[in-house]
């Protein structure tokens, strides 16, 4: 069907919303609920009355009425404005109040440059808050080794706890209210709330009290599993990861790559900076769906790691000592040579690698086999 | 796997057996977690009670070593009931009257007694996951490492042919591999027995197309498993061994013997790091990293997906198959490659299933092997026109339950079973080096049954003298109520622990894989106070480390500092 989107005319599917059918087309509404890959749209979590709403971020100008992009479904010869001087008006106003309880310290904050509030903020140009805010203050919560919570940057767009429970489906987050203000807490069970406040089901505000005083903690989730997938859809810089690599995003060059341990194969987004990762995120791979693992999330740093080889080692006198690579090759290919010629090709084994490319578990095999001639090859696919 | 990784959302049954998959293979967990959200079944069979058991409709808390008698107890229940797919075993399967009548006196009584489950259990299992035809069964090496893992796999696709579950989506039996390229490794024929694609060395036209191929006379006979290997080499007839991204002296089994081994060989190793394999290597070749080279890996769902170099290689490390085709061309077969694509351009010409691949398909999504031309589309189903195996006849076969012989020896009356941690991989050697990894699990335990632990005077924190008969470790104690009492269970990761118990003598007679989840074992209660001090030394080095290690990062040091202040130790 064909529908207009800011006066251009453009040909696109049946029975999708406008959000989406923008985003295919590569027209970006502004939005902080709904994730980059449009796997789940947090707003749909949000109540209806909640003071500082960011349903309507995403909100276009359709016959001169506004609505929101992701309610909407695409209709033939629709005419859509996405940035119209009424939507911004509206974004403008949800910033302002955003913006009144979000610290400005933009420059001292790691997540610069790839942060969508601050993004929307120059976009609008909303320089400070238009509301009086009453909310609770935090300290960061640093209880977790992979990530921490810095919840005073949090704006509320509900992304960590709708992940977490929909996508990992493991609940470790959970939003609450107090007053006209919402919190991500860490989701504990009752049995630990009373030991530690002694009660089973405290109220919103006595569970932010609660981490407030330090009764209790992200550290204190036995749910989490630190796959730091809230870490990854967060739009502001409200958890980071701990591993901070003092890099700003516009510095780096995006590589996606496979992972390197399991099966499943996800797709992983490395952020490199001067030949050295500083970051992963979970690329939308066929069989990770935007979502990684603590190890595909945070398990890099061997690859920069002190201990790596860098140079081919010899035995001598019972200890390994550096060689030259013409030395190294040699004696290997000199005492392959020895055993095949003396003893036959079989008196070689090989024990291939289960970890390395297939290229590599190809030539290795087809070395046993023609350059040596023996199939003692195998790998430990069975350990 | 005949089926794709995000196929198990469109099940309508999901049976998990032999898997911790939440902690193995997380992202699949997470997918298994999202299924039950959406209100599909799920059936849990482990001795372990994992967390998804915590969430299952169904879970059977089976004696390690017993899957073979639970799958025979299942089929009880579905020929009883009338329950399998008479269509489908018609059309497509063969030895359903052998297999009716061995299944005959598994009742689920006489299963029940084996698998130490309620009858009653084993039915219902048996009901709900006849009752799709979108039954999805997920195994991992809770399946396979045993020494009759071969009959436990046979009998998971024995249910899954009676029930018509193969070539749908949604179904299938699906191994999830353990490492990023277990099936890439296998695929391009790092097997004694193949080359790649699974081409027999022992079938004379294959050996003649490869000879063909590759200019050479090739040798037909099956070569050793990395099992049999280490007792070839202490024969005398291997001398020289050739390790390329592994670490034998902690991943196989019995390290003693390994060890003797490795130090008799002359042992030439191919890595990023040195780890204790490397104690006995008379050559080390430094190597690129996954994140430092191009190339391609097959995932378990048989997808070839591309790697991508995007870091700079270390010092004057290279590629492996630079390395390799250095030492071919020092042997006298002459060959140059310039870079990975290609190897895979020539592998592709002998290897029918990934014909039709080149980098360019890959990219994007990547393509499911078998792909046999340039415009296939790729096979993410296996099956769909009948199980593959003799013109879409699937073989069913009447396997026996065998109790293991280490389950029989009285002078070991515990079994222990091994498996993976959610935060380490394999032997470490990569994992161990994130910090913050390092820190969350750094030393081995074993866990012990709550009753266990009191009939043994044992509390969270005393260490144990753990025995078999090839070895002893000792390890730390925690008390648990996921296992039953009699089981007890240890990390595999970590050097001298698991794998010196483990066996490397009883194997798989079909596929040679040890049995490390079934060691029998004793324990004895050894003097403690070290688990305090051990656990405070990690405290005080992961606060040194964010302190002075690694001043660069802010927010180590702020952890640091926070956890001091909290009093919060491990
Ligand atoms: S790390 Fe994963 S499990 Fe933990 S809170 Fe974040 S999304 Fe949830
Ligand atoms: S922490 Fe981030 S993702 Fe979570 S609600 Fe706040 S802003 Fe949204
Ligand atoms: S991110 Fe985790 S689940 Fe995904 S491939 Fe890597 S290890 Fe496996
Ligand atoms: S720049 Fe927006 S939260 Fe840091």
């Amino acid at each position: 069907m064909k529908l207009k989107f800011n006066g251009r005319e453009y040909e696109v599917e049946k029975g999708v919303r406008v959000f989406k059918a923008a985003k295919d087309l590569g027209i970006d509404i502004p939005n902080f609920t709904i994730d980059e890959n449009c796997h789940f749209n947090a707003a749909f979590d949000e109540p209806e009355d909640y003071e500082y709403s960011l349903k309507d971020m995403s909100v276009v100008e359709i016959n001169g009425k506004l609505v929101r992009s992701y309610e909407v479904e695409v209709e033939d010869g629709m005419d859509i404005w996405t940035d119209s001087p009424k939507c911004k008006e509206r974004r403008k106003e949800i910033l302002g109040k955003v913006v009144s309880f979000h610290p400005l310290d933009c420059v001292n904050c790691v997540k610069l440059g790839e942060c969508k509030l601050q993004k929307y903020c120059e976009m609008y140009g909303v320089k400070e808050g238009t509301d009086k805010v009453s909310y609770i203050k935090r300290p960061k919560d640093m209880s977790n080794r992979f990530y921490f919570q810095e919840f005073d940057k949090c704006i509320r767009c509900g992304r960590c706890v709708k992940v977490c429970k929909d996508k990992v489906g493991v609940e470790a987050l959970e939003m609450v209210q107090d007053g006209k203000m919402r919190y991500v807490v860490p989701n504990l069970d009752a049995k630990l709330w009373k030991e530690r406040i002694g009660k089973d089901s405290p109220s919103g505000k006595e569970k932010v009290m609660a981490i407030i005083d330090g009764k209790v903690s992200m550290a204190d989730s036995t749910r989490c599993v630190s796959c730091g997938n809230c870490v990854s859809v967060c739009p502001v810089g409200a958890i980071m990861p701990k591993a901070q690599n003092n890099f700003r995003e516009w510095e780096t060059k995006k590589v996606v790559t496979t992972c390197t341990y399991c099966g499943v194969g996800c797709q992983i987004e490395y952020l490199v900076r001067d030949g050295k990762i500083v970051d992963a995120k979970p690329a939308n791979g066929p069989s990770n769906e935007a979502l990684l693992c603590v190890k595909g999330k945070f398990g890099y740093d061997f690859i920069n790691h002190k201990d790596r080889l860098k140079h081919p080692m010899i035995r001598k006198n019972g200890k390994l000592v550096e060689s030259t690579w013409e030395e190294a090759l040699d004696l290997a290919a000199s005492k392959i040579k020895e055993a095949r010629d003396n003893f036959g090709p079989d008196s070689v084994a090989g024990f291939s690698s289960a970890r390395t490319i297939n290229e590599d578990n190809y030539l290795f095999q087809k070395m046993l086999r023609a350059a040596v001639g023996t199939n003692n090859v195998d790998h430990c696919a069975r350990l | 796997m005949t089926n794709t990784v995000t196929g198990i959302k469109k099940a309508d049954v999901i049976f998990v057996t032999g898997s911790n998959t939440t902690e193995a293979h997380p992202v699949m967990g997470m997918y298994v977690r999202q299924a039950k959200k959406a209100g599909k079944k799920l059936i849990v069979a482990d001795p372990v009670r994992i967390p998804l058991a915590e969430i299952a409709d169904i879970y059977l808390q089976i004696t390690p070593g017993t899957s073979v008698a639970l799958s025979n107890g299942m089929l009880n229940v579905i020929f009883e009931e009338g329950l399998e797919d008479k269509e489908y075993i018609k059309e497509h399967t063969e030895g359903i009257e052998e297999l009716k009548a061995m299944v005959k006196k598994y009742t689920p009584e006489y299963a029940g007694k084996i698998c130490g489950v309620n009858p009653d259990d084993i039915r219902a299992a048996a009901r709900m996951y006849a009752s799709s035809h979108k039954s999805y069964i997920a195994y991992a090496m809770g399946i396979t490492q045993h020494i009759n893992g071969t009959d436990n796999v046979m009998s998971l696709s024995n249910l899954a042919l009676c029930t018509g579950n193969f070539g749908r989506e949604g179904c299938g039996v699906n191994p999830l591999r353990g490492q990023n390229n277990v099936q890439g490794a296998c695929d391009m024929g790092a097997l004694p027995t193949d080359y790649p694609a699974y081409q027999k060395v022992f079938n004379p036209e294959v050996q003649a197309k490869f000879e063909a191929a590759w200019g050479v006379k090739l040798n037909p006979n099956k070569g050793l498993t990395v099992t049999k290997t280490i007792p070839a080499i202490l024969e005398d007839k291997v001398k020289v061994l050739y390790v390329m991204g592994e670490n034998p002296a902690v991943s196989d089994p019995d390290s003693h013997h390994v060890a003797h081994a490795l130090e008799k060989a002359f042992l030439i190793q191919q890595d990023i790091f040195l780890n204790e394999t490397s104690e006995y290597a008379d050559i080390v070749f430094p190597v690129k990293a996954f994140a430092e080279k191009d190339g391609t890996f097959s995932n378990t769902e048989r997808r070839v997906q591309r790697v991508r170099q995007l870091a700079v290689p270390k010092g004057e490390s290279k590629d492996d198959w630079w390395i390799i085709m250095e030492i071919m061309n020092r042997l006298g077969y002459k060959c140059h490659y310039d870079k990975a694509e290609d190897i895979f351009n020539e592998l592709r010409k002998v290897t029918p299933s990934y014909a039709g691949m080149t980098y360019a398909r890959l990219e994007g999504k990547g393509l499911h092997w078998p792909c046999p031309t340039e415009d296939h589309p790729g096979t993410p189903i296996l099956h769909t026109n009948g199980p593959i195996r003799n013109k879409g006849v699937g073989l069913l076969k009447a396997i026996e339950w065998i109790e293991s012989p280490e389950r029989q020896d009285k002078k070991y009356p515990f079994t222990l079973i091994t498996a993976r941690i959610l935060y380490h991989y394999h032997t470490r050697t990569m994992t161990d080096r994130t910090r913050a990894i390092h820190f969350t699990a750094p030393r081995n335990w074993v866990e012990v049954n709550k009753d266990d632990a009191m009939e043994l005077k044992l509390k969270d924190g005393d260490w144990l003298k753990v025995t078999s008969k090839r070895g002893s470790t000792e390890v730390e104690v925690r008390v648990v109520d996921t296992l039953e009492p009699g089981v007890m269970w240890m990390p595999f990761h970590y050097a001298d622990g698991a794998n010196n118990l483990s066996d490397a003598e009883t194997l798989d007679p079909v596929c040679s894989i040890p049995g490390y989840k079934v060691i029998g074992v004793k324990v004895e209660k050894v003097s403690g106070g070290e688990s305090k001090k051990l656990t405070e030394e990690v405290n005080n080095e992961e606060i040194a480390y964010y302190e002075n290690e690694d001043p660069s990062r802010i927010r180590y040091k702020e952890a640091a500092a926070e956890k001091l202040l909290a009093g919060k130790g491990e």
